[in-house]
């Protein structure tokens, strides 16, 4: 488990930034995205996949949470 | 804004009046820092001799203090042995520390390295960066020797270094024979004249022991220059010992790879103390010490292990301290003082009385290493200059009593004061409060010729600039200050900055220009 | 000049400057060195950055103390900054940065002294907690107007268990003031880095919200300027264009600093970042908590200025987007006359860059309307974050370094024969005796500012008085020349 950020970037999509392993990429997929329900698996542009635990979906960005790394690139 | 003309690096640039404007609106606008008043009140508050008082009642805070640590003498020291890598165990921070102040002093590449200790090797022990370390430098840097000394970090958690460098040789990480000789230099302890006796002392034990030698037997004389970063004063030595035809080794010799030619290439290693030398110098007639009273540990060794005499005598810095230096060579080789050096003294003399009259009387205060201002305050008493606050961060008892002694031994001194232990903000004080003609430092006196200006143009108190380190000014550091040489760089400066003080005060057309003189 | 640098050519020359390791640290090395690829946008998959330098190999890098006291916080001008253990790191880190400041030093300001605890052996064996305390008390009663204190621990503090936290809430309670304790010990992490992270995180947990529930008397155009340590005057000669603009600079991050900005900085409407690498923790954690946006910015040169000024109205209204334009169209002039003059002068120079965490990339820009070409690039302490924004950045099969050693440097530039090197003071003398022009960039080589319209004057005049320098050209006598040398050198 790891401290990571979601935040939105200029074009409104969402960004993962992995500080400890200065990972920052766009995220391609979030497997929850409704306002009740939001989070679950993250596919990042290179690859990677990582989990937080469902929430309702923040009112606003960015937001600190703790993910789990799935697979891909470290 | 810039014109194509003039282009204006900050200082004039930030005088043009958008960027005062600019600093004024963010002053009162932004930052709520105390109105102009209540700066101008604290700040002649400081001033004072009850500010003075309070400044003197500190116990636990050091402002400005005039020394650093043991691992930059160390290191100084390494240096001065021939293709000699020095490697420093513990935090890597220090060591980019230590290059860059000797950078910034010599402006010299400056190649010291690390073995990187980060928070692992803090609760594990540094041997596997030991190990490593040992191993990547005999790899890389071609040495022939690696002198190792140490950082806080090391030392409080109680590394064991010989153990570990032994251990090192035993795993096959360093050759069984490659010279390693080590000290310990905490950073709490002491200071960086501290720390070059600590290695001075660790390159003798590696390299000498008795077996086969006799003393007297090479027929020469050792010099051990202590912390010393004039480099003309390792040339000043030899040239003397050669005029009086005295065969010598001087025992880390660091004044060829501080100041090595521009060709085009550059070599990390020039000259230097070989390890030859350094095995051989027990049979030399006897050592000595260019510092007396900040070496003392080289100095028990080389009177306990090597048995020699080593003489006290005084830094050979002014006349008489000379004069009793090259009298003391001269009785311990038999070899006569040269007509050359005769000479030199007499233009040294001649310089002293053309100069007497703008030196005479002159207060100034100085700071600086203890060995320094013992030499520099007896030439200065010599010059009929009268020492007042005599600032010595890294001072010591014995110090303390021979500048006593130094003092009390001529009229001129009858206005010194030693401040054994106090910092620059204790002589920023002082500057103040018995106000001297000049200060003699580094480069770090230039904050109290700034404050003490600051307070009115009759209560600055100039800078004149011998010592360590001088960052503010280039070359200086190629310059002597040993030897009857020494004394006429010494001379020349004081007796200069007298009057370029002089042509400032003087040169404000039809108000004081009578005294604004075309000769002097 | 040197042959067409190519990506082969490149490759070749890490292969070749490798060769001398021993094995272990062979295999380490090589993952710190690469040849761009613009075709790669995750440096990740091509260098390794952020990484223990070995031990034994000279680094040039520093340490958390460096980042924390020495980049952070040391340029806030009323705060003071106890360097908390051992004489040197205070001593060593007093001066040399050239973090501008305007006050009266030693009474409103204290950037240029040195305060510190001066620990000897008893306080490393008996602990330096009382030590610390009585000397808060002595700094209050010498330095009254001091806004706050920060403890900027040396390594000796960690390691022997002191509780400087607990001793830093007592004094505050007592003296009335900020005081910050700073884990900032100089065997925390692998660099200077770490220590920005620290001190961002201590100015995060003790200064930032202080005046959440205080009133503030905003405008729309409010910003603050984060990671700008007005080295030489850089942030002044920042500030200047964004008020030239109409924007209302409510703080400036650390340079000319001071406390009150940092605690008025949760108001602002946009923060300005210029070193990423230094504050980007604070700018982030800015956005989370405070819902201040952020942006990074470069100002240097002409062209990343402009583009700059452009993006960072575009957050504003009209306006202030006018007065980007209007700022623009005041300095263009002056900036072509500048192009105009030096331009020819360094034309097709080539530069190798090493600095800390930022620099390599953003004074490309600066160089290349100079028509200077960047040739190989490399930081001291970046994270693959830099590295991701580096590659953008530069073009294809430029050397790029990370936490080069000084045998791999003096080799890459041995074979490249740049015609400029911009780094710092440990590899300056070096080069000097190699007779390339050398330029430091880290304090501007006592000149500067470099940031901003009027910095790039003289960064560009600086630049031509280094590398068309008569003193390159005389390093061979005359009788050691061969015969059908040729000057290298253009007449001044």
């Amino acid at each position: 488990m790891a401290n990571i950020m979601i935040r939105k970037n200029a074009e409104g999509g969402l960004v993962f930034y992995l500080p400890k392993r200065d990972i920052e990429d766009n995220i391609t997929s979030i497997e929850f995205d409704a306002p009740e329900k939001w989070g679950g698996e993250l596919k990042l542009a290179n690859g990677g996949v990582y989990y937080i635990d469902p929430i309702p979906a923040p009112a606003r960005l960015p937001i600190s949470l703790r993910a789990k790394r799935l697979d891909g690139v470290e | 804004m810039q014109t194509i003309d003039k282009i204006k690096p900050c200082f004039p640039l930030f005088q043009e009046p958008e960027y005062k404007e600019l600093m004024a609106s963010k002053r009162a606008n932004f930052e709520e820092m105390p109105s102009k008043e209540k700066v101008a009140e604290t700040f002649a508050w400081t001033t004072t001799l009850e500010y003075q008082e309070l400044n003197f009642k500190r116990e636990a805070l050091s402002i400005n203090p005039a020394k650093v640590c043991q691992p930059l003498g160390g290191a100084l020291c390494g240096l001065g042995f021939e293709k000699t890598m020095v490697y420093i165990h513990g935090s890597q921070g220090c060591v980019a520390y230590f290059r860059t102040f000797f950078n910034r002093h010599f402006k010299e590449p400056i190649a010291f390295i690390a073995d990187s200790m980060t928070e692992d090797a803090a609760v594990f022990g540094g041997q596997k960066n030991v190990h490593e370390g040992l191993q990547n430098a005999t790899k890389l840097y071609d040495a022939k020797m690696i002198a190792v000394c140490t950082t806080c970090i090391a030392e409080v958690i109680g590394d064991d270094l010989g153990a570990f460098i032994g251990n090192a040789r035993k795993e096959g990480y360093l050759d069984k024979d490659f010279p390693v000789p080590y000290a310990n230099t905490p950073s709490f302890v002491g200071s960086h004249i501290t720390g070059w006796d600590n290695m001075w002392e660790g390159i003798a034990k590696y390299f000498t022991s008795m077996e086969g030698k006799s003393v007297g037997s090479n027929g020469k004389i050792n010099i051990v220059p202590g912390f010393e970063t004039y480099l003309g004063n390792y040339r000043v030595i030899k040239r003397i010992l050669n005029e009086m035809g005295v065969e010598y080794s001087m025992l880390c010799d660091p004044s060829e790879v501080l100041d090595t030619p521009a060709t085009g290439e550059y070599n990390m290693y020039a000259g230097g103390t070989t390890i030859d030398e350094m095995k051989d110098a027990p049979n030399a007639i006897t050592t000595l010490f260019m510092q007396p009273t900040t070496l003392e540990k080289s100095r028990k060794y080389v009177e306990g292990v090597w048995n020699h005499e080593a003489p006290k005598i005084n830094p050979p810095m002014g006349v008489e301290w000379t004069d009793e230096f090259l009298m003391k060579i001269s009785e311990l080789t038999g070899k006569a003082i040269p007509e050359s050096l005769n000479i030199e003294r007499g233009r040294l003399i001649d310089m002293m009385t053309d100069s007497h009259a703008w030196l005479h009387g002159k207060k100034m205060a100085v700071f600086g290493d203890p060995d320094f201002l013992l030499g520099l305050v007896k030439f200065m008493m010599e010059l009929g200059i009268e020492p007042t606050h005599i600032v010595c961060t890294n001072s010591n008892k014995r110090w303390e009593k021979a500048m006593k002694k130094l003092l009390e031994s001529s009229p001129y001194g009858v206005h010194g004061k030693t401040y054994g232990g106090a910092d620059l903000w204790h002589l920023r004080s002082l500057c103040f409060t018995d106000k001297p003609d000049f200060v003699i430092g580094s480069s770090y006196g230039k904050t109290i010729q700034r404050d003490t200006l600051h307070k009115g143009p009759e209560f600055e108190v100039p800078l004149i600039r011998l010592g360590f380190p001088i960052f503010d000014r280039h070359h200086l550091h190629r310059m002597t200050t040993l030897g009857y040489e020494g004394a006429m760089y010494i001379l020349t400066t004081l007796t200069n900055a007298v009057l370029e003080r002089l042509d400032e005060q003087t040169k404000y057309m039809g108000d004081t220009d009578y005294n604004f003189d075309v000769v002097r | 000049m040197s042959e067409e640098l190519t990506r082969e050519r490149a490759q070749a020359l890490i292969e070749e400057v490798l060769e001398v390791y021993p094995e272990k640290a062979k295999k380490d090395r090589a993952k710190h060195l690469m040849v761009n690829d613009k075709a790669i946008t995750q440096s990740k998959k091509c260098i390794t950055s952020n990484r223990k330098s070995l031990p034994g190999v000279m680094t040039q890098r520093g340490c958390a103390y460096a980042g924390s006291k020495g980049v952070v916080w040391g340029p806030i001008k009323d705060i003071i900054d106890i360097s908390h253990g051992p004489v040197g790191c205070g001593a060593y880190s007093r001066g040399g940065r050239r973090n501008y400041f305007a006050g009266t030093s030693g009474v409103d300001s204290f950037c240029d002294i040195n305060f510190t605890s001066d620990f000897q052996e008893k306080d490393v064996v008996f602990g330096g907690d009382k030590k610390l305390a009585k000397l808060i008390d002595e700094l209050e009663m010498l330095f009254p107007l001091s806004k706050g204190i920060s403890v900027q621990s040396e390594c000796p503090v960690g390691l022997i268990g002191d509780d400087i936290e607990a001793v830093s809430k007592k004094k505050a309670a007592e003296i009335g003031k900020t005081i910050v304790p700073v884990r900032c010990e100089g065997f925390r992490g692998v660099s200077q880095s770490l220590g920005h992270h620290i001190a961002n995180d201590a100015v995060r947990d003790w200064i930032l919200s202080a005046r959440d529930e205080q009133p503030f008397e905003g405008t729309p155009y409010d910003v603050c300027i984060l990671g700008d340590y007005n080295i030489g005057g850089d942030a002044w000669a920042s500030r200047i264009l964004l008020e030239e603009m109409g924007l209302r600079v409510v703080a400036q991050w650390s340079g000319d600093g001071t406390l009150t900005e940092m605690e008025n900085t949760p108001k602002v409407k946009l923060n300005l970042l210029h070193c990423y690498r230094s504050m980007n923790y604070i700018a982030r954690h800015m956005e989370e908590k405070y819902n201040i946006p952020w942006m990074e910015y470069n100002f240097f040169g002409p062209t990343k200025i402009k583009e700059s000024l452009r993006e960072i109205a575009s957050h504003f209204d009209e306006k202030i987007q006018e007065g980007a334009e209007r700022v623009i169209a005041k300095y263009t002039p002056i900036m072509d006359a500048v192009i105009a003059k030096y331009r020819p002068r360094l034309e097709g120079k080539k530069v190798m860059l090493y600095v800390g965490g930022l620099r390599p990339r953003h004074t490309v820009g600066a160089y290349e309307d100079l028509g200077m070409e960047v040739v190989g690039a490399g930081y001291e302490f970046a994270h693959n974050d830099d590295y991701d924004r580096t590659m953008k950045d530069m073009k294809d099969a430029t050397l790029i370094y990370d936490d080069v050693t000084g045998y791999e440097f003096e080799e890459f530039v041995r074979q490249l024969k740049p015609d400029l090197i911009g780094s710092g003071i440990k590899e300056k003398y070096a080069f000097h005796k190699m007779a390339v022009p050398f330029r430091q960039l880290h304090s501007w080589d006592y000149s500067g500012p470099y940031h901003g319209f009027d910095g790039f004057a003289i960064f560009a005049r600086d630049m031509d008085m280094t590398v068309n320098n008569p003193c390159w050209s005389l390093f061979k006598a005359p009788w050691q020349k061969p015969a059908a040398a040729e000057p290298e050198q253009k007449a001044a």
